[in-house]
């Protein structure tokens, strides 16, 4: 599903609180079927680009576009819950929104909401809950009574049971352990290679980012600075810099590893696995 | 809710904003109180005088004490049609059965109306000039006679500090969990009265339980950092009494009398 902003433009309001331009013209195009992460120092306007896209933040001026639904700011409710139903938002502490008694109850809640019938609604539930790494039998319990790492899990599921063609993560591993943030990741990466799923993830860990990703948006200030693929932006380290952007650790080996032995490696390594196998390539020569 | 202005602070440099939060409570209560010494026409006129007065002292805009007076409007206008269709006595204008609208009935209406929007003004006037850290502060030590029969009133303030304090986390977090509930193709505010409510429970029920949550774990950063409410406590914010303060009590205290004179003189 294509997706396009155009010229985009918003504010904030909460309150009393008033937060002017938290976007500004905004422009970006996103292919369907792409890895995309969005990094940036925080107050970028990183959520914010999501909410738009998802309808819940509208633009002040310029549009999105999302399929062929238009978002701007005199879209209809009814299209912006079609829009949201193509658009699958993991947000931050997505457990922060289980409600229901039981957790089948909770992850029908989109497909329900969609339009899905009852039984169609519990198969998916089934589904989810199994591709998302838990028992079956977790269903019938209570979201409230199962582990931190666990009610994240049920959270995505209820999002992935909406079927979105588009899923945007909102920091979707914060506070996980090392092993579950690996896990989710890979699931992710797996949808979107196998069901082409088109995925949009904020994260401010360069890391995952690296791993994961294949193109890279960076946001500064409400402005789109840079949008290409993840391993040029990682190449350059002066526009890493500039945007105070971490480097990923195999990378900084890398170049550690350039600056003392005077060897260049042939690519930009992002992960372990490439270091590894290009260091073991220069020795072999 | 962005609507809601009672307990909102406004904040700014006015006089009002710099009296002492005692002074202006009192001041506030001692005006309800007041407001019942109307009693005629001259009373009535100088009832509004004080409080576009002391409205536009505050230097907020007028606007914003009429949308204060917005969510209560309802049950004024109940009152003062129920004043104006059963009070009967002088000349009567106009009967249908148990219905009569008379010269008495009308003059009571206006003098409720007047009672009831002239308080809301001046007591809004407080909220909105107050911080809310400096209302409770200035609550504690009102309350403070109470302690003699063992009110535990430092108790009582601390947790309507505390209450204050999260009100705009708890704003925050509807925010956040309406946007996640929208996303997942809820839709609030349509269709029948029932099914909107029903809509609510998405929200309400994360709503309380991060809330509870949230309860427990403060409860225990206070333990942890020496929380004991049956000591005395110091504060750090500490209220101190000027002569504009005093000056505050003492146009109450005119105020009084002058109703006092306008009632005797006219009587």
């Amino acid at each position: 599903m294509q997706i396009r902003l155009n010229q985009v433009s918003a504010d904030y309001q909460l309150g009393p609180v008033h937060s002017p331009r938290v976007l500004q013209d905004v422009s970006l195009q996103i292919a369907p079927g792409t890895f995309t992460a969005v990094v940036g120092p925080t107050g970028a306007g990183k959520s914010s680009l999501l909410k738009v896209l998802n309808g819940l933040l509208l633009p002040k001026s310029g549009w999105a576009e999302v399929g062929d639904i238009k978002i701007d700011s005199k879209t209809s409710k009814k299209a912006l819950k079609a829009v949201r139903k193509h658009i699958g938002m993991v947000f931050q502490f997505p457990e922060s929104q289980l409600f229901a008694e039981t957790v089948e109850q909770d992850i029908s809640f989109g497909p329900l909401n969609f339009g899905a019938s009852p039984e169609a609604a519990h198969d998916l539930a089934i589904k989810m809950i199994r591709q998302v790494g838990l028992d079956e039998s977790i269903l019938q319990q209570s979201p409230f009574s199962l582990s931190g790492g666990q009610k994240r899990r049920v959270a995505i599921a209820g999002v992935l049971a909406q079927e979105p063609e588009v899923i945007a993560l909102d920091e979707p591993t914060a506070g996980l352990d090392p092993s579950g943030k690996a896990e989710l990741m890979s699931l992710f990466k797996q949808w979107n290679k196998c069901k082409r799923l088109t995925v949009i993830l904020v994260t401010h860990d360069m890391e995952t980012a690296a791993r994961y990703a294949d193109d890279a948006v960076v946001m500064d200030q409400g402005k789109v600075v840079y949008h290409g693929s993840v391993r040029s932006l990682f190449a350059d380290s002066e526009k890493l810099n500039r945007w105070q952007l971490d480097v990923p650790e195999a990378r900084r080996f890398q170049l550690a590893f350039e600056t003392y032995s005077g060897i260049r490696l042939p690519n930009v390594c992002l992960t372990e696995e490439e270091l590894a196998e290009a260091l073991i390539g220069v020795g072999r020569v | 809710m962005n609507k809601l202005i009672l307990g909102r602070y406004f904040p700014g440099d006015s006089p009002i904003h710099k009296l002492d939060p005692r002074a202006k409570m009192i001041a506030g209560i001692a005006f309800i109180f007041i407001s019942f010494m109307a009693k005629n026409g001259q009373g009535l006129i100088l009832l509004w005088l004080f409080t576009f007065f002391v409205m536009s002292l505050t230097k907020i805009g007028f606007r914003v004490f009429f949308r204060g007076v917005r969510p209560l409007i309802w049950l004024i206008l109940f009152t003062v049609f129920l004043q104006i269709l059963f009070t009967a006595g002088g000349i009567i204008y106009f009967t249908w059965g148990p219905i009569k609208i008379s010269e008495f009935g009308l003059i009571n209406a206006l003098f409720i109306f007047s009672r009831f929007v002239t308080i809301i003004f001046v007591t809004t006037a407080v909220t909105l000039t107050t911080k809310p850290m400096e209302l409770t502060d200035g609550l504690n030590f009102l309350m403070r006679p109470l302690r003699f029969l063992h009110v535990p009133v430092d108790e009582l303030s601390i947790m309507l500090s505390i209450s204050l304090r999260f009100i705009p986390n708890l704003l925050d977090e509807t925010q956040r969990i309406m946007d996640a509930q929208k996303a997942r193709g809820a839709v609030f505010g349509e269709g029948s009265l029932f099914r909107q409510m029903k809509a609510l429970v998405p929200i309400f029920l994360p709503l309380f339980s991060g809330s509870l949550n949230r309860g427990e774990e403060l409860a225990n950063v206070m333990d942890v950092r020496g929380y004991r409410s049956e000591l005395p406590r110091s504060s750090f914010r500490q209220l101190t009494w000027k002569i504009k303060d005093t000056v505050c009590i003492l146009v109450i205290l005119l105020l009084i009398a002058a109703f006092a004179v306008l009632n005797l003189v006219i009587d």
